[in-house]
C-alpha cells in the first residue's frame, strides 16, 4: 500500500513538473551556446544565401 | 551587369521553402503584393508567428494526449493480457513506419502508436507483478521521475545536448541493440544471452540494466533538445506530434528496461 502510495504520488508529481516546465523555454545558456547539435543545417543554407549574394556584388563591381 | 540573367528577369523563387527565416523562430511568407514585377525587386516582410509552426506549448500537450492514449491502452492490456504480443508487434510497425515512411502523418500514426503500446505494456506489466508485487507502479513512478529529473537538468542547461554526446548516445544505443538482436536470434535456437533474462540477480546482468537505463534516460534529453530547437526554427505543426511520438518510443523503451533492472534487483 505504502509502495503504491509513494511510487503513485512520485509519478503525479514528476508528470505536473513535465506538464507545466516542459511548457517553458529552456535557459540561455543551453540556447545560446556555439556547440549544439545542428540538425537542420541552418548554417550551410546561410552560406549558400551569402556566397551568392557575394558572387552578385561582385559581378556588379 | 549580373551574369544571373534569370534572377535580373524574374527575381528569386518564391518558394517558401527557400525562404524560411530560421532565426525568427517562424516562416518568413512573401504575398504577391510585395513582388514588383517590373523589376524582379523583392521586399521580404516577416509575418508574425503562423499558427501553423511548431510550439513548446502543443509538442507538451501533444505527449499528454499520447499518454493518456497509452493509460487506455494499458488498462486494456491489463485485463486481456493475450493481446500484448500482437500489440507489441503492431506497435513496433507503426514506429517504423512513422519514422521512415511518413513523419507527416505522425498525428495519425503516433496516436495508434500510443494505445497500442500501452496495450502491450499493460500485458507485460501483469507478467511482472504475478512474479514481483507491486514492481509495475515502481517503474512507472521511476520512469516518470526520471523524465522530470531530466527535463529539469535540460532546461536549466545543467546537461547540454552536443554532437559527441549525440554519438555516445547514439553508439551505445546500436551496441544495445546489436545485443537484442543476437540474443533474439539465439532464442531461435533455444538458447539466449542470459545476461539479459530479468530473472538473472547477478551484479554483471544488474550493471548491463543499469547502463541500458542510462542510455535509454539519455536519449530523453535528445529527445527535449529536438523539441526545443523544432519549437525554437518554426518547424511545421505535425512535427509536435512526431516531437511527442519520438518521447514516447523513448519513455516505453525506459520503462520496459526499468521493469527488467527491478526484476534483477527483486531476484537477488
Amino acid at each position: 500500500m505504502s509502495n503504491a502510495l509513494i511510487f503513485g504520488s512520485m509519478a503525479a508529481i514528476s508528470l505536473f513538473v513535465f506538464f507545466n516546465l516542459g511548457k517553458i523555454k529552456a535557459s540561455k545558456n543551453q540556447i545560446n551556446r556555439n556547440n549544439r547539435i545542428n540538425r537542420f543545417r541552418e548554417s550551410n543554407q546561410q552560406n549558400i544565401i551569402e556566397n551568392d549574394h557575394k558572387e552578385e556584388k561582385k559581378d556588379e563591381d | 551587369m549580373s551574369k544571373h540573367s534569370a534572377i535580373n528577369r524574374f527575381g528569386r523563387s518564391r518558394n517558401p521553402a527557400f525562404s524560411r527565416n530560421f532565426d525568427q523562430g517562424g516562416f518568413r511568407t512573401q504575398s504577391s503584393s510585395e513582388m514588383n514585377a517590373g523589376s524582379g525587386f523583392r521586399t521580404t516582410s516577416s509575418v508574425a508567428e503562423s499558427s501553423d509552426v511548431m510550439t513548446l506549448d502543443g509538442a507538451v500537450n501533444k505527449t499528454g494526449i499520447l499518454l493518456a492514449l497509452c493509460f487506455t491502452g494499458a488498462a486494456v492490456g491489463w485485463n486481456i493480457p493475450a493481446l500484448a504480443w500482437p500489440a507489441g508487434i503492431l506497435g513496433f510497425i507503426l514506429a517504423l513506419v512513422t519514422i521512415f515512411r511518413s513523419p507527416s502523418k505522425a498525428g495519425t500514426t503516433a496516436p495508434f502508436y500510443a494505445l497500442v503500446q500501452g496495450v502491450m505494456l499493460g500485458g507485460v506489466s501483469l507478467m511482472y507483478e504475478n512474479l514481483f508485487d507491486g514492481i509495475a507502479i515502481q517503474a512507472i513512478g521511476l520512469t516518470f521521475g526520471i523524465l522530470a529529473s531530466l527535463l529539469v537538468c535540460y532546461k536549466s542547461g545543467l546537461i547540454k545536448p552536443t554532437e559527441n554526446f549525440r554519438l555516445m548516445v547514439g553508439a551505445g544505443i546500436g551496441g544495445i541493440f546489436i545485443l537484442y538482436m543476437v540474443s533474439f536470434v539465439m532464442s531461435f535456437f533455444g538458447s539466449g544471452i542470459s545476461l539479459l533474462s530479468p530473472t538473472n540477480g547477478s551484479l554483471m546482468s544488474i550493471g548491463l540494466s543499469l547502463g541500458i537505463v542510462c542510455f535509454a534516460s539519455l536519449s530523453l534529453v535528445l529527445d527535449f533538445d529536438y523539441i526545443e530547437e523544432g519549437a525554437e526554427k518554426g518547424l511545421p505543426k505535425y512535427m509536435e506530434w512526431y516531437g511527442a511520438f519520438s518521447l514516447m518510443v523513448t519513455l516505453v523503451w525506459l520503462y520496459l528496461e526499468i521493469l527488467r533492472l527491478l526484476a534483477k534487483i527483486r531476484s537477488r
